[in-house]
């Protein structure tokens, strides 16, 4: 099939044909530079690592040249330069432009451009970085918090715990309180008396050491294992003796009222002065 | 917990605003509340005087002949001492003869603290063999194991060995049941000096006169006994061995020669002459050689005795116009007054321990025991005798012995220088007096 085209559209296709021409110059050119513009763009690695297949052998190299025993003699030293009297410059000659002054300064233009872009792109470059490190400090800031939050609570829990403590000892004091004391003097007064008189005080030294000992009582009023002696007198026939004067004390009268019971059965001290 | 929550509340808001110094001082407040006390109880001084401890009879398959057994003697002993509280076993059903038998709930109802039990077999050679085991019941566990193999005459003996032992373990101190005294006798007009055991059984007789014995002086180490003895019609110082029987005159100078008392070391003598007019103080060794005056006075000055580290001697004087104590240094010099209480004190003598003086005191016309703590100087009337003399110690410094008079008739009594326990010692007839009690280590029989 044969198509007859008119001059006017011989022209219209001579332009089509240049215009395509120059778009697909332009396209090239500006893929180049795209390709040429990642190229430089690539980020400046913070650390480089190297990968091996296998680690390299110890032995040095034999190319490797062996180091100079020889110690190398210091140069003499710089004769010292005098000084010379600062001589006044001729002022530069201011020189008009020319024609190749001219081409010059084109290039330098161009090259003062190209420097420009290049600023640019080192700005946005040190923009990105700083976006970077801002993230970076704020995932930083963002740890750090929790692990002061983390803190808090570990310290607001020991106050808490504390204070819990608190709350039951003064609940403890509180129940000790409702310990009648006329009740409890009474009970300890009888346990005084019973030691007292199976004391032998003149088995001690007349010096009068105090002694202590822990008892412990069981729900029987009886001594739990053997008393403890906290504090000796020194003497062992002293601490012994008071040792039996507990023994044959026991057992102990203890009360029906179970606050000053409980109260009874906990450890209790015995403080003695032998002598009085 | 709501009151916490309240509280928890406050501490977050609190710990918001001021952040960690509130925190640490909040946890300083809240750490620094004190512990809850536990119950204390102050007992002051103790009105036990004794140790409550039950001697049983001992399983006896071989029992010497003896007017007491075993355990009679060992609690006789405790007893006398004033330290123990000797437990009536008579009711009990039946009694441990081995410790596995002891069934301790019935002890400690009875309040004893300690218990013996043990038994007296016959052993090779006629010998006996007796074992005692002594338990505390307090704390269920044995205190001691005695073995003692002897010949039978030894059986009072091995009693008052055991009760040393028993003695020495519930109070710290040594016994002195196994010891022996002095003393002199009058039956009709004969005089005899005797040595017993401590409790004035096993007596035997050193040397008897017709005329007046006295002053018996125990040598420190036992071996010997000085005396005076009239015999040859005036009083003169001997010195007898107990072993051989030998003696031999220390001090028979012009006038009179009495109350000898050794020297700690055993040495030398101080004894009392009238050599030059009045009584004086004069020292001699035991050989009888090197006589030394001691005190120069117009007065009487007699009944010496050595303090326990030999530097004075102790006397009696009336160089102050009434009888009192004095000391001087032993090698001479300016006495010095000792008692000033009361209107009348003599005989002096020392504990061993040299912590007491006793001596007799005239208590409104009663001449009486009195003891005085050299410590504190306390001094304490002892005995409740109207003419008590002679006071010796025990070597254990627990026990005095005396003279005194029961029915006009001379006894010997003990009593703990605590003046709590006094025994009288079993009287074998006649008139005794002038104790002296032996020391620790005692002359063999």
């Amino acid at each position: 099939m044969k198509t007859v085209l008119s001059p006017h559209d011989q022209v219209i296709r001579k332009r089509a044909a240049i215009l395509s021409v120059l778009m697909h110059v332009l396209l090239f050119c500006s893929m180049v530079f795209m390709v040429d513009w990642k190229a430089v763009h690539v980020t400046p690695s913070v650390m480089e690592a190297t990968l091996w297949d296998s680690l390299p052998s110890k032995q040095p190299a034999k190319s490797v040249v062996k180091p100079i025993v020889k110690p190398v003699e210091p140069p003499p030293p710089a004769p010292e330069p005098e000084p010379k009297p600062p001589t006044p410059k001729p002022p530069e000659k201011v020189v008009a432009p020319t024609p190749q002054v001219k081409q010059a300064e084109q290039a330098a233009d161009i090259a003062l451009k190209k420097q420009e872009d290049e600023k640019k792109r080192l700005q946005e470059e040190e923009k990105k970085k700083e976006l970077e490190q801002k993230k970076q400090e704020e995932k930083l800031k963002k740890i750090q918090e929790a692990l002061r939050k983390q803190e808090d609570e570990d310290k607001l829990k020991k106050i808490q715990d504390a204070l819990r403590q608190q709350d039951m000892d003064a609940q403890q004091s509180a129940a000790a309180a409702a310990v009648d004391p006329s009740v409890l003097a009474y009970y300890m007064g009888l346990m005084k008396r019973k030691i007292t008189s199976s004391m032998n005080a003149g088995l001690c030294p007349v010096s009068n050491p105090e002694l202590l000992v822990d008892i412990q009582m069981t729900n029987s009023g009886d001594i739990s294992g053997m008393p403890k002696m906290v504090k000796g007198s020194g003497d062992a026939v002293c601490d012994d003796a008071v040792v039996r004067a507990v023994l044959a004390a026991k057992p102990f009268d203890l009360p029906d009222d179970p606050a000053v019971r409980r109260k009874m059965l906990d450890q209790i001290r015995l403080k003695f002065k032998p002598r009085g | 917990m709501i009151k916490i929550e309240m509280m928890n509340t406050v501490v977050k808001h609190l710990y918001h605003a001021f952040g960690h110094v509130l925190f640490a001082m909040a946890l300083m407040w809240v750490t620094a509340l004190p512990a809850r006390a536990a119950l204390e109880l102050e007992i002051s001084g103790g009105s036990a005087i004794q140790i409550p401890i039950a001697i049983l009879p001992m399983a006896e398959s071989a029992s010497p002949s003896s007017t007491s057994r075993l355990h009679d003697i060992i609690s006789n002993d405790l007893r006398g001492s004033g330290m123990f509280r000797i437990i009536n076993t008579s009711g009990m059903p039946a009694l441990p003869t081995s410790a596995s038998q002891i069934k301790y709930t019935d002890w400690t109802a009875l309040k004893a603290q300690g218990l013996s039990l043990g038994e007296v077999q016959q052993a090779a050679n006629g010998n006996i063999k007796v074992s005692v085991q002594v338990m505390d019941v307090l704390r269920q566990t044995a205190l001691l194991q005695l073995t003692y193999t002897v010949s039978p005459s030894q059986y009072r003996h091995v009693a008052h060995l055991i009760a040393d032992q028993i003695y020495e373990k519930f109070t710290g101190q040594p016994g002195a049941f196994a010891t022996r005294i002095a003393y002199v006798t009058k039956v009709g007009k004969r005089f005899t000096l005797q040595i017993a055991d401590y409790d004035g059984f096993n007596a035997q007789t050193l040397v008897s006169s017709n005329e007046p014995i006295i002053s018996p002086a125990w040598s420190p180490d036992g071996s010997k006994m000085a005396y005076v003895s009239f015999e040859k019609k005036k009083p003169i110082v001997f010195v007898q061995s107990l072993y051989t029987g030998e003696r031999k005159i220390v001090a028979n100078f012009k006038g009179n020669n009495s109350a000898p008392a050794w020297s700690p070391d055993g040495s030398k003598l101080a004894v009392v002459l009238t050599y030059g007019a009045n009584s004086q103080i004069y020292t001699i060794s035991a050989d009888g050689s090197n006589l030394q005056q001691i005190t120069k006075s117009s007065a009487i000055d007699t009944e010496p005795a050595f303090s326990p580290d030999g530097s004075a001697i102790y006397f009696s004087s009336d160089r102050g116009g009434r009888p009192q104590i004095y000391k001087v240094s032993a090698t001479g010099g300016t006495p010095t007054r000792v008692t000033f209480e009361g209107g009348y004190n003599v005989s002096p003598r020392f504990s061993p321990d040299g912590k007491y003086l006793a001596y007799i005191r005239n208590d409104g016309g009663a001449f009486k025991v009195a003891v005085q703590d050299l410590g504190t100087g306390d001094v304490k009337l002892l005995s409740t005798g109207s003419q008590d003399e002679s006071p010796s110690f025990a070597p254990n410094a627990r026990t005095i012995m005396y003279a005194t008079r029961v029915g006009g008739k001379g006894t010997l009594a003990t009593v703990t220088v605590d003046g709590l326990v006094r025994q009288r010692l079993s009287e074998a007839g006649g008139d005794i007096r002038e104790p002296a009690w032996g020391p620790a280590q005692a002359a063999p029989k």
